[in-house]
């Protein structure tokens, strides 16, 4: 299976070049069309009061400079969010697509607002995000790919949404982290079930576990990362609710600061 | 993209010839790997202490003979079988299976489970097949008892409203999708959300399955609540669906199995099977 259809977000122009980077990349190796949008709002304002700049030109460029021999075909749109926030435009077209990609970003800038598109979308979309990191020059490949699952429904579409790549990976390794002794386990051998399903799609399943307590899981995962040198980690990211609208749980904030590669959430 | 690996669930004798015929077409259609399971719930402890020793045997010899019984009907329909089948029984620590059900169905692409008969437990809070879909992470292919149609899949009625659970269904049904002959893309419009046509996302997701082989014809159609849901299956027997694919709506703030009134609607009186997702 493919992505055919990408939804591609640039906010930022700093982090654009990457995120055209790998969005170009698995446009070619998918045969996938892209999407490639700048969403003003027309409602945001900045920490320090002035009105944020507007970078559709830039962003535009940056755009425009990834389609000299580019194997994939793409569209520009430049959309006013209006009544519909950044966040609400991104989430309606990426509905209609087979995945969004945004940039990752975690550094913090003084000056700029430490608002960040990614995790505000992550939750609420219905597709799988790809999130590309904002730092290093490594291009995007997805060879040694870690999925962290933990039998939850989150985790599970994560890892179905993501099957595209998955399967064209060198090496997935399935991390399981286990119920709490606590929680009851009513069936046993779901993990090793799970990777047979994964595997009758081709994708190259390696089975490891751990009990973590949920407090721990965001670094273990970096370690196994490390570890494994992974370079696509595949995760879960619960749903938004109203009230924890702008919170992500403990584990996905802490990827969302830590991890220096890229991140397809889903759920 | 094909379905490789189904789960048909198997409560009791009612209803799963249906549930059998469906499992067996798709398994065969995708050359899919299918698990039949029947999984026996814990007798509720408070109401065994009640009872005498004897016939707490007496239960769980019979729930043991309906297991037996179950999986050799399941294995003399699938003998012959092109595909790979498995039986599987599975005793439940809790007194109800949704959290084995649960657990097991997000190991397969899909779930396929029958309807109870009792058109007004469809859907309600209590219902196995409602509540598991509330908590799984795969779409469940429902088999109502007495269909409509013996095809499955060829002409599919997509309702989509461009919220996560119809998404998630749509994107589930891809292979069933791929395989139709016609598929119709429904696309409900709550009237406030005008300025989302502006945005044009239904023609983006026509495109986006057409990439995918999917050729769709898109209607619009602008309702109130109250009234989705029987539009919905009206348009869906005219048209002449033999599958409709749509998502299975909690409603508001409240709990997962309270489903809104189209979700409830559509559960109770189509005819056809429904693939749902939450």
């Amino acid at each position: 299976m493919s992505f055919r259809k990408l939804l591609v977000g640039l906010a930022d122009p700093e982090t654009a070049p990457r995120v055209m980077a790998a969005a170009g990349s698995l446009a070619t190796d998918h045969g996938a069309h892209l999407i490639v949008v700048h969403v003003i709002s027309t409602g945001f304002v900045r920490e320090d009061g002035l009105p944020p700049d507007d970078d559709s030109e830039r962003l535009r460029a940056v755009y425009e400079s990834h389609l000299d021999d580019a194997a994939f075909s793409s569209e520009w749109q430049t959309i006013e969010g209006g009544a519909l926030s950044v966040v609400g435009v991104l989430v309606e077209l990426g509905n209609a697509c087979d995945a969004l990609v945004l940039g990752q970003r975690h550094a913090r800038e003084a000056g700029r607002s430490s608002w960040h598109l990614g995790e505000h979308v992550v939750g609420v979309t219905a597709r799988p995000v790809l999130l590309v990191p904002d730092m290093g020059d490594t291009p995007f490949a997805a060879k040694r790919v870690l999925l962290a699952w933990d039998g939850s429904a989150v985790a599970t579409r994560a890892a179905y949404e993501a099957l595209p790549l998955l399967q064209r990976a060198q090496r997935v390794q399935i991390h399981r982290f286990n119920p709490p002794p606590s929680e009851r386990h009513h069936v046993s051998g779901v993990a090793e079930a799970f990777a047979d399903t994964l595997a009758r799609h081709g994708v190259p399943v390696e089975l490891s576990r751990s009990d973590a307590s949920r407090f721990e899981i965001g670094e273990e995962i970096l370690a196994l990362a490390a570890d494994g040198d992974t370079d696509l980690l595949v995760m879960g990211c619960r749903p938004h609710t109203r009230v924890r609208e702008f919170l992500l749980g403990d584990t996905t904030r802490y990827i969302f600061s830590n991890a220096s590669f890229p991140v397809m959430m889903g759920g | 993209m094909a379905y490789q690996t189904l789960l048909a669930h198997f409560p009791h004798a009612e209803g799963m010839q249906d549930v059998l015929d469906v499992a067996s077409t798709l398994a065969e259609r995708h050359g899919a790997h299918l698990t039949g399971l029947h999984i026996i719930p814990r007798i509720d402890l408070q109401f065994s202490y009640e009872l005498p020793p004897v016939v707490m045997q007496e239960f769980a010899s019979r729930d043991r003979e309906t297991a037996k019984t179950l999986g050799e009907r399941f294995e003399s329909s699938t003998k012959m079988a092109d595909f790979v089948a498995e039986w599987r029984v599975i005793e439940s620590m809790e007194t109800t299976s949704e959290g084995a059900l649960t657990e097991l169905g997000n190991t397969a692409d899909l779930i396929i489970a029958g309807q109870p008969a009792d058109r007004d437990s469809r859907g309600s809070r209590f219902e196995l097949t409602a509540r598991v879909l509330g908590s799984s992470g795969r779409p469940i292919l429902l088999v109502p008892p007495s269909r409509r149609t013996s095809s499955i899949g060829d002409r599919a009625f997509v309702a989509w409203d461009g919220q996560r659970a119809a998404t998630r269904a749509l994107f589930g049904a891809l292979p069933l999708l791929q395989g139709a002959e016609a598929v119709r893309l429904q696309r409900i419009n709550a009237p406030h959300r005008d300025r989302h046509r502006a945005l044009g996302a239904t023609e983006v997701l026509a495109d986006t399955l057409s990439r995918h082989g999917v050729e769709v014809e898109v209607f619009h159609s602008d309702a109130r609540e109250a009234e989705v849901g029987t539009d919905l299956l009206g348009f869906a027997d005219d048209w002449g669906a033999d599958l409709i694919v749509s998502g299975g709506h909690e409603q508001g703030a409240l709990r997962e199995y309270l489903f809104g009134s189209t979700t409830r609607h559509l559960l109770r009186e189509t005819r056809v099977p429904m693939l749902m997702s939450s």
